[in-house]
């Protein structure tokens, strides 16, 4: 995916300004910042979920070919959670809590496809499974507060691959989670990016993430990109004030 | 979650015990054919007004005998007042699972058995006769069919116009939502006894009883959904900030979906609750047309219609049991507002967390 | 036989014999006091002339009179403001010698002045909404009215008309009082309910007293009336007539049953809730006899077309039945009238069977048609007729298997004649018909009978009288109230047309005894065709308090038609 030059202002207040990055095939982009520089917005703003008063100014969002910015109501439909998936922060929020876990993972076949209940069920299982889910079937009834952290990350993470999408958003996935399960996480990220070819947008503030797992690295400040190359470089020869300062928290 | 709602709920013994009346009240309604001695336009004119029988458990000499009761004779006495007189040598024995009026089981299966009776020309007037020695017990039954059958569709229909509408504004807000609100106003502005006068003279008068039914509890569901709808439009707006709301969009779900699925649920307690509530008030609504006489038409009986032949001095005074729709009509409005506010109690998160 | 002995005991006993031959004091009427009535509504106004209903009529009747009344009991014309009349050999021209010193109540003189006034610039002023005009205009041409001197008045009639004399009970008002409002075509407004009591002058033998708006009014004694009863005394005895007003009738029957009220009127229905108290209430339940109107079920048997949608007005499936007259015979004999008077009436009641009621008098004719209530009758005749249940299904069918299903509707606000209908309808279906009953509100059903003609079946009453031609509106074919084929422009059928010629010959016929043959034949044509089915009447009950003297209680004016007569027992 290629954003360019994209513009997203509140009243008339950029706070994301002229951003430009590309997500390669197969590769996990970690798009860094501290909080309110405009990373998390930018991630939304591809698949134009912005929060009412948030206004995409300019810019283009390529992908598969077309500018996610300008095409139909329908079509953005039909490519999120199925071509581009996003996972989230704080799964206990993400989940719905009257729900089961199952009913949830199952809806993104009900809307994308047309499955029977049988092989919906089949299909949730087998994810549950491949994201490294011991008991998929008591998973799968359970309410995502019945659910461990590690787990209801887990099960999101099911959720967002669960129609092999080409893109992943991931929206600060590990911040939550104790340093032994972002550990496990992480490595489930690069499991499914190798097995099912995804590439990943990982939004983040925790460049010891970065270090683990991301090919490219953009930082962002205040709306703007201040650096960007591959992660090995940036993280050792960091050329802008910001990204040293952001370094030096890490180490 | 539920288990414990359910438990705290069975605290309250006056919900339970409103809770037990209502069940046993809407199984006799469902049962009605088969309870009732007889169906509920069998009318027989010479028991006018009869008083309630008497069941007799001993004869003459005093000894125990299976219950029968007497047959009448009618005189009218100076007064012009009628005078039931029981024949001694004219004695109708109560059976049960007897052959009485036909019906069908759930309008399907024909049939004529009914749980007791006697035999022709005896007649059992458990609870008295109408004017025209209709067994008031029966039609009683049957009313209860009617009124309560027209509450639980007529809330089943406003509920689910009220939540989709709700829904809808709520989660799209701006524009939608205020076009939305300005209509469910506009109906509530309305009051509503007089929408229903309204309403109603619009029915073509060439509908058939069925048809009569189906246009009341139509109109009556116009009436009550606007509040449902501005209440769940409230909880709809907030809900829609929560990330599972965001969560789901990113899924690809279509807003309808999202708001079925995700939004509504959340809107159950306070939806159960106000519908247990709302109830009372179709069956008082339904009631007070047929009282007047535009409601419910003879010879099917609901409670409102039985009530209407209560309305004169002279009935009370010498039928008094004319009297008893309006003491199921009050009795079964309680039991409802009564589980109705046990219920809240128990749902509602600000008392129960 | 041995003499009696002159004990003292036998002295009394003479004594009291004695006194009670030769003290006149107890037959004499004594003067004073007041009767308690009640009323349902308020007096729209306290205008004669433009009133319409008969809360207004209630508080007029008293302050009004005309050149005629009719004597309640004998049901005969007699003279009131006129006290004779003479009419032409060629029946067009009336002549009435008025009553000499009689005075209305505010002391003028009432003349000849005042009858051409209220015929010439009331009745028949185009900016007065009157109710009697119609009355008074035959075939749109009004009489001539002309004053002759100030005791003599001459009508001068287009037509001969029977009905004339009666008519002429005519209220009259005063032309020293309205004249100037006539002139400022103010008269619709005057007279209102704000109007000063000593404003409302009439002839009559009270005048009104006070009016508090829901609650009462009161009339007084009029000290300037005319009337003297037989023994010479002045009339009337009374002081005062005060009507309550009160919401309904179950709230005046309380009141009455307190003490509060001296008067009610009941129907069988109360009867066993007031006949009880006669001894401790201290009155009588008086029995007048059969209402007054009818009672009935009507088919449409209207065969026009809608002109905006042309269409027929009636199904033409269902208008096959309802102008065959074995179904309509068939339907006659399916009601059930023993059992209506029982359940509704408390066994009180009458049978209907024509037109007029049995208390009309002489132009009742008891020798109609009659049709006893027999389901198994009604089913032949109509399976002979070709109704049949030709498919099992319970409901019976007509020659080409169309079921016999119809709508079936009253107004909903009289709880007797939607009993009535339910019964009507119970036994119908009995027979296999298929009747959907609805009651409408009266103003729906009123609709339906004179303009939107959407209507199958119907049961309704009318008001009536003794004089038969003021039934025209209903029993001509031209009448808006024809109801099952309203303002035809010819007879639809020629029995209609005979009840036509029945009609124009006999309110121009004035010798009674011809008259009666011709409204007898009316009535026997009426029971035979059956436009109208007839149900029950109602029986004219009076409860009075027994200090009364001089109750004379009828059916055709209630019990109190002769108030001025009407004296309070000491």
């Amino acid at each position: 995916m290629q954003i360019k030059n994209l513009a997203v202002s509140v009243n008339s207040k950029k706070i994301v300004d002229d951003v430009s990055l590309t997500v390669e095939e197969r590769s996990i982009f970690a798009l860094v910042g501290g909080s309110g520089s405009g990373k998390s917005t930018t991630g939304l703003a591809v698949l134009r979920l912005l929060a009412p008063g948030l206004e995409i100014k300019s810019g283009e969002a390529i992908f598969g070919g077309r500018d996610l910015l300008k095409i139909g109501a329908e079509e953005l439909r039909q490519v999120r959670g199925k071509e581009i998936a996003m996972v989230f922060q704080e799964p206990l929020y993400a989940f719905n809590p009257v729900l089961t876990v199952g009913q949830q993972i199952e809806e993104v076949f009900t809307a994308h496809t047309d499955f029977l209940g049988e092989k919906r069920l089949e299909e949730t299982l087998r994810l549950l499974d491949i994201v490294g889910i011991k008991d998929p079937l008591r998973v799968h009834k359970s309410y995502p507060h019945q659910l461990s952290g590690g787990m209801r990350q887990r099960a999101m993470i099911a959720q967002a691959v669960a129609l092999k999408p080409r893109l992943i958003i991931a929206d600060e996935p590990t911040s939550s989670l104790d340093v032994t399960l972002q550990a496990r996480v992480m490595e489930l990220f690069l499991k499914l990016r190798d097995e099912f070819d995804l590439s990943v947008l990982l939004i983040t503030h925790d460049l010891g993430v970065v270090q683990h797992m991301a090919d490219h690295v953009a930082v962002m400040n205040n709306g703007k990109i201040v650096e960007s190359g591959s992660s090995g470089e940036v993280l050792k020869n960091p050329k802008h004030q910001y990204t040293r300062e952001l370094l030096s928290y890490v180490s | 979650m539920k288990n414990r709602a359910w438990s705290q709920f069975c605290e309250n013994r006056w919900a339970v015990a409103g809770l037990i009346i209502l069940g046993i009240i809407h199984a006799a309604a469902l049962f009605a054919d088969f309870l009732a001695p007889y169906s509920f336009s069998n009318e027989e004119r010479t028991y006018s007004y009869a008083p309630p029988s008497k069941i007799h458990f001993r004869d003459e000499q005093g000894s125990l005998v299976p219950p029968f009761v007497y047959g009448a004779e009618i005189k009218f006495d100076e007064y012009r007042r009628r005078i039931y007189q029981d024949k001694a040598d004219e004695k109708y024995p109560l059976s049960f699972f007897v052959q009485g009026d036909k019906y069908k089981i759930l309008g399907l299966v024909p049939t004529t058995i009914h749980l007791f009776g006697v035999k022709e020309p005896g007649r059992i007037y458990l609870w008295g006769a109408d004017s025209r020695g209709r067994d008031l017990f029966s039609r009683l039954l049957h009313g209860a069919r009617i009124s309560l059958s027209i509450g639980i569709l007529g809330v089943a229909i406003s509920f689910s116009i009220g939540l989709l509408v709700g829904g809808i504004a709520g989660y799209y807000g701006g524009k939608t939502d205020d076009i939305i609100m300005r209509i469910c106003e506009m109906f509530m502005m309305f009051p509503g006894f007089y929408l229903l006068l309204a309403l109603r003279a619009v029915v073509p008068p060439n509908f058939n009883s069925i048809q009569v039914y189906l246009a009341i509890v139509v109109i009556l569901s116009f009436i009550g959904w606007a509040s449902l709808a501005r209440v769940i439009r409230g909880m709809c707006l907030s809900l829609r900030e929560r990330e599972f709301v965001l969560a789901a969009k990113t899924m690809g779900l279509s807003d309808l979906r999202i708001i079925i699925r995700h939004i509504l649920p959340h809107t159950l307690s306070y939806s159960l609750i106000a519908v247990m509530l709302s109830i009372p008030g179709y069956i008082l609504a339904e009631s007070s047309l047929s009282l007047i006489g535009l409601g419910i038409q003879d010879p099917y009986a609901s409670w409102g219609n039985l009530l209407a032949e209560a309305m004169g001095i002279v009935q009370i005074k010498f039928a008094p049991w004319i009297l008893l729709p309006g003491f199921f009509i009050f009795i079964t409005v309680m039991c409802f507002n009564v589980v109705g506010d046990a219920l809240r109690d128990v749902l509602d998160p600000k008392t129960s967390q | 036989m041995a003499p009696t002995p002159l004990t003292p005991k036998v002295l009394l006993v003479a004594l009291a014999f004695l006194f009670f031959f030769l003290t006149p004091a107890h037959a004499k009427p004594s003067y004073g006091g007041s009767i308690v009535l009640t009323s349902t509504s308020d007096p729209k106004s306290f205008n004669d002339i433009t009133a319409k209903e008969t809360s207004t009529r209630e508080v007029t009747s008293h302050i009004f009179e005309g050149l005629t009344t009719m004597n309640a009991v004998t049901l005969q014309v007699e003279p009131a403001l006129a006290e004779r009349w003479e009419v032409s050999e060629d029946g067009h021209t009336w002549t009435f010698y008025l009553r000499p010193g009689v005075k209305w109540n505010d002391g003028e003189p009432f003349t000849a002045d005042d009858v051409v006034f209220t015929f010439n610039d009331l009745i028949y002023n185009d900016d007065i909404a009157s109710s009697s005009r119609d009355i008074f205009t035959i075939e749109d041409k009004t009489f001539k009215v002309e004053k002759v001197d100030d005791l003599t008045v001459r009508f001068t009639l287009p037509v001969k008309f029977a009905p004339f004399l009666r008519a002429m009970s005519q209220a009259i008002l005063p032309k020293h009082k309205l004249a100037k409002a006539v002139a400022e075509k103010k008269f619709n407004f005057t007279w209102g309910l704000d109007t000063p009591p000593s404003e409302i002058v009439g002839t009559g033998a009270f005048k009104l007293s006070s009016y508090r708006p829901g609650e009462r009014f009161v009339l007084v004694r009029n000290p300037l009336y005319w009337k003297r009863s037989k023994e010479g005394d002045a009339l009337p005895y009374l002081d005062r007539i005060v009507y309550l007003i009160v919401q309904n009738l179950d709230t005046a029957m309380l009141k009455f049953l307190d003490g509060e009220v001296d008067y009610i009127g009941l129907r069988g229905m109360e009867y066993p809730l007031i006949k009880p108290n006669e001894r401790k209430g201290n009155f009588t339940v008086y029995d007048a006899g059969p209402d007054f109107g009818s009672s009935f079920v009507v088919f449409n048997q209207n065969t026009g077309v809608n002109p905006k949608t042309q269409k027929p007005f009636v199904d033409p499936v269902k208008s096959k039945w309802f102008l065959d007259i074995n179904f309509r015979r068939a339907v006659a004999h399916a009601i059930d009238k023993n059992k209506m008077m029982e359940i509704l009436m408390n066994g009180f009641g009458y049978p209907q069977d024509s037109d007029m009621s049995k208390s009309a008098g002489v132009f009742y004719n008891p020798n109609v048609e009659k049709y006893d209530y027999d389901l198994l009758k009604a089913k032949k005749i109509l399976a002979d007729a070709g109704y049949i249940d030709r498919n099992g299904d319970g409901w019976i069918e007509d020659p080409e298997e169309h079921t016999v299903e119809f709508n079936f509707s009253t107004n909903s606000g009289n709880n007797e004649r939607v009993q009535i209908a339910s019964i009507i309808r119970h036994d119908l279906q009995s027979l296999g018909m298929k009747v959907n009953f609805l009651s409408l509100e009266f103003n729906t059903l009123v609709t339906k009978l004179n303009s939107t003609f959407d209507w199958d079946a119907i049961v309704l009453g009318l008001t009536g009288g003794i004089e038969p031609h003021f039934g025209k509106n209903v029993w001509h074919s031209t009448g808006g109230l024809h109801m099952w084929y309203p303002m035809q422009k010819t007879p639809a059928t020629d029995w209609e047309k005979r009840i036509d010629e029945i009609f124009i010959q006999g309110v121009q016929e004035l010798d009674e005894n011809k008259r009666k043959v011709l409204y007898d034949e009316f009535q026997v044509i009426v029971s035979q065709q059956l436009p109208l089915i007839y149900t029950v009447l109602n029986s004219d009950l009076y409860a009075i308090r027994n200090r009364f003297g001089n109750l004379k209680p009828t059916s055709y004016a209630g019990p109190f038609h002769n108030m001025e007569e009407i004296y309070i027992n000491k």
